[in-house]
């Protein structure tokens, strides 16, 4: 259990530095072009920021704190699934700033519904595979486009993160520790393409002469 | 798919672009580069200095353009969120 709560207040610390990153140049974006599509990813990447802080401040109470086994586990739950929920409307809120987007440019078949039907009836954690079906096509048709490096290591981190909210959905139904740790390495190595995005785009040197 | 109109932003950027390419140009060769008619080229061209992103010189009685430091920063930042969006799949 230990180890556990060490290896996801690691993971979420740093995570949070990287989804941090992305919301302050989602912010620098918005602020300088006023395109509404930064507008909903500054939100929903602070969201999830915000999220995978709170998560690193919390674990590490825990791990300070002697304790009890219940008590611990009661509160892992507890923080599972308002973070869940903080995603899924993370997710939301993505989703939402792509269908608003392709929907300006006239692009209606990529507009798809955000949240399917079906998905109502399931729990935020299928909710939020859903969703992120939705971005990883959104992001993977952009890829497809264009053929651009920054665009693949987009769709191959939001693809890494559905795979980590699919590998937590089964660590989860199957009890699996094992898994569970997987689904948060995984989740960490999603958010590694998108600090590699960060470092892409924040690199120095003029393109061309002075 | 129908290639949308530039942006308001894009237009000043592709002025700013034609004044970096060749240090001190003329309003003709900017009106050539950025695909502009006169009379909306001088009213960004305004718009431009009272940002202090381009300066006005008289050389050789001409009237040229450069770009101010500010305005060499305004386009690296511009490049930078520009990369940015493209990862997104995101035009500006």
């Amino acid at each position: 259990m230990r180890f556990i709560l060490t290896l996801t207040l690691g993971t979420n610390a740093i995570g949070a530095l990287i989804l941090f990153s992305i919301s302050y140049l989602s912010f620098k974006a918005l602020k300088m072009t006023k395109v509404r599509f930064f507008l909903f990813l500054f939100l929903g990447f602070s969201i999830l920021g915000v999220d995978s802080f709170l998560k690193a401040v919390i674990f590490s109470i825990l791990l300070a704190t002697p304790a009890p086994r219940v008590v611990m586990y009661v509160s892992t739950l507890t923080l599972s699934i308002l973070s869940t929920l903080a995603e899924v409307f993370a997710y939301i809120l993505i989703a939402l700033g792509y269908t608003d987007y392709f929907r300006s440019y006239g692009k209606l078949f990529l507009a798809a519904p955000i949240v399917p039907v079906l998905a109502v009836h399931l729990s935020g954690l299928i909710i939020a595979i859903f969703l992120l079906l939705y971005i990883v096509f959104q992001a993977f048709t952009a890829y497809v486009h264009s053929r651009k490096r920054n665009q693949l290591l987009v769709m191959v981190g939001f693809s890494t993160i559905l795979l980590s909210r699919i590998l937590r959905l089964i660590a989860i139904t199957a009890f699996s520790d094992s898994l569970f740790i997987a689904s948060n390495l995984v989740y960490f190595a999603g958010l590694l393409c998108f600090l590699i995005v960060v470092l892409m785009v924040t690199r120095s040197g003029k393109e061309t002469k002075v | 798919m129908a290639r949308r109109r530039r942006s308001r932003l894009r237009i000043l950027v592709d002025i700013l672009q034609s004044i970096e390419r060749e240090s001190g140009v003329r309003i003709t060769q900017i009106l050539y580069s950025a695909n502009l008619p006169y009379d909306r080229l001088v009213r960004y061209l305004n718009e431009l200095k009272e940002k202090g992103l381009i300066k006005e010189v008289r050389e050789e009685g001409a009237v040229k353009y450069f770009l101010t430091k500010k305005g060499f920063e305004f386009l690296s930042e511009f490049r930078r969120i520009e990369r940015f969006a493209e990862a997104f799949g995101i035009e500006l």
